[in-house]
């Protein structure tokens, strides 16, 4: 890094030739020095603590390490087999694969109200354009063939809805006051 | 004041066979820096059985991202900087043994060994460089080793550190000023030590 640009001269003597110039001109081909906190400038006690800590840093010896090769990353798999948490990953999946299949075969509803429902759904796409796959719609037929919520129950803090296996309750402190 | 030794021999050429990945100049490479990263990880560390392992552990992560060095960029602030952030990390996992134990006050004889580069004394001046490294934040400890121990320049200490030359200056007062308090008793003026 050398010296930024000349400061003015303000006496106007700057020319070529002038020994100031030549002299600022110097200066500027000069490497800026290293603004550090210079340890000369410390007292004698500083002086003599750090100078005694870079002799002892110096001096330390170093243990032997023999070289490794750099690792390349792998993929990370558990050392050991974690049983018990592989045995309860293996049954939550093979519940959520029965729970699965269990919805997929299901009995579908083929009479009375929800019947109705499913044909009349799938009546109305066989007839829309693209004629998509009928069975699209089935979840929506399915939903139609559940029962109404009900209302089961109104205490004086809370209010119970049913809709088929689903209950909803609905907390509240309010009620008791109105 | 004395200077660590330095290693001049990792060059462009060596750095560029590390990352190759041939195993010759791997082995020299490692040779050649193990030494000042162990030192930098005691300095950082303050703790020299945690540095071995965390200078182990610096030496594979700097031969893991050589080869993504740019080598427009001075080595030895580009090395400095991986062995500082592992060190950060190794402090950070152990913060709350470490302030218990930088809590107890330290244990200093009343007078100094005067010839620290004596190598009967190694294991005491060791164990001085600990105890007095210790008494120093992580942030003074940093500017310090940087700066007083290993003789970088202040530019290159404060692009490591992340922080502006005048903070390093103001690290390193305060660090020198701790250090004189604990150990300018301790110390025979005008000895070998100077």
């Amino acid at each position: 890094m050398t010296r930024p640009d000349a400061p003015t001269l303000h006496d106007g003597t700057s020319g070529d030739g002038d020994p100031l110039a030549e002299l600022l001109a110097a200066w500027q081909e000069q490497p800026i020095p290293e603004a550090t906190p210079d340890l000369d400038d410390c007292d004698d006690e500083t002086r003599a603590v750090v100078d005694w800590m870079a002799a002892a840093w110096a001096a330390q010896p170093v243990p032997a390490a023999a070289p490794q090769r750099p690792t390349r990353r792998l993929p990370r798999w558990p050392r050991r087999a974690d049983w018990p948490l592989l045995t309860r990953r293996a049954a939550a999946a093979l519940l959520l694969a029965g729970l699965t299949l269990t919805l997929l075969s299901g009995p579908r509803p083929s009479s009375g109200r929800a019947g109705s429902g499913l044909t009349a759904a799938t009546q109305s796409t066989s007839t829309g354009a693209g004629a998509q796959d009928a069975t699209a719609t089935a979840p929506s037929a399915l939903i139609d063939a559940r029962p109404e919520p009900q209302l089961v129950a109104v205490t004086n803090d809370q209010i119970v809805f049913r809709s088929g296996p689903v209950r909803l309750v609905l907390i509240t402190d309010h009620l008791a006051s109105e | 004041m004395s200077s660590p030794p330095t290693n001049d021999i990792v060059g462009p050429h060596l750095l560029a066979a590390v990352a190759r990945g041939e195993p010759e100049s791997l082995d020299r490479w490692y040779r050649s820096e193990h030494p000042v990263v162990y030192r930098l990880c005691f300095g950082f560390l303050a703790d020299g059985t945690e540095a071995e392992d965390a200078a182990q552990d610096a030496m594979l992560k700097l031969a893991d991202r050589l080869a993504s060095y740019d080598p427009g960029r001075p080595y030895p602030a580009w090395r400095n900087t991986v062995v500082l952030n592992h060190c950060r990390d190794v402090l950070r996992r152990g913060a709350t043994r470490r302030n218990a134990e930088q809590a107890a006050p330290v244990q200093l004889p009343t007078r100094l060994p005067a010839r620290p580069e004596d190598e009967a004394n190694a294991g005491e001046i060791r164990e001085l460089l600990h105890r007095a490294l210790t008494q120093l934040s992580p942030r003074e400890r940093e500017a310090f080793v940087l700066r007083d121990l290993e003789g970088r320049p202040t530019r290159e200490a404060a692009e490591v550190l992340g922080v502006g030359e005048s903070t390093v200056r103001s690290l390193l007062t305060l660090a020198r000023r701790r250090l004189r308090q604990l150990l300018g008793d301790r110390l025979a003026l005008g000895g070998s030590a100077r």
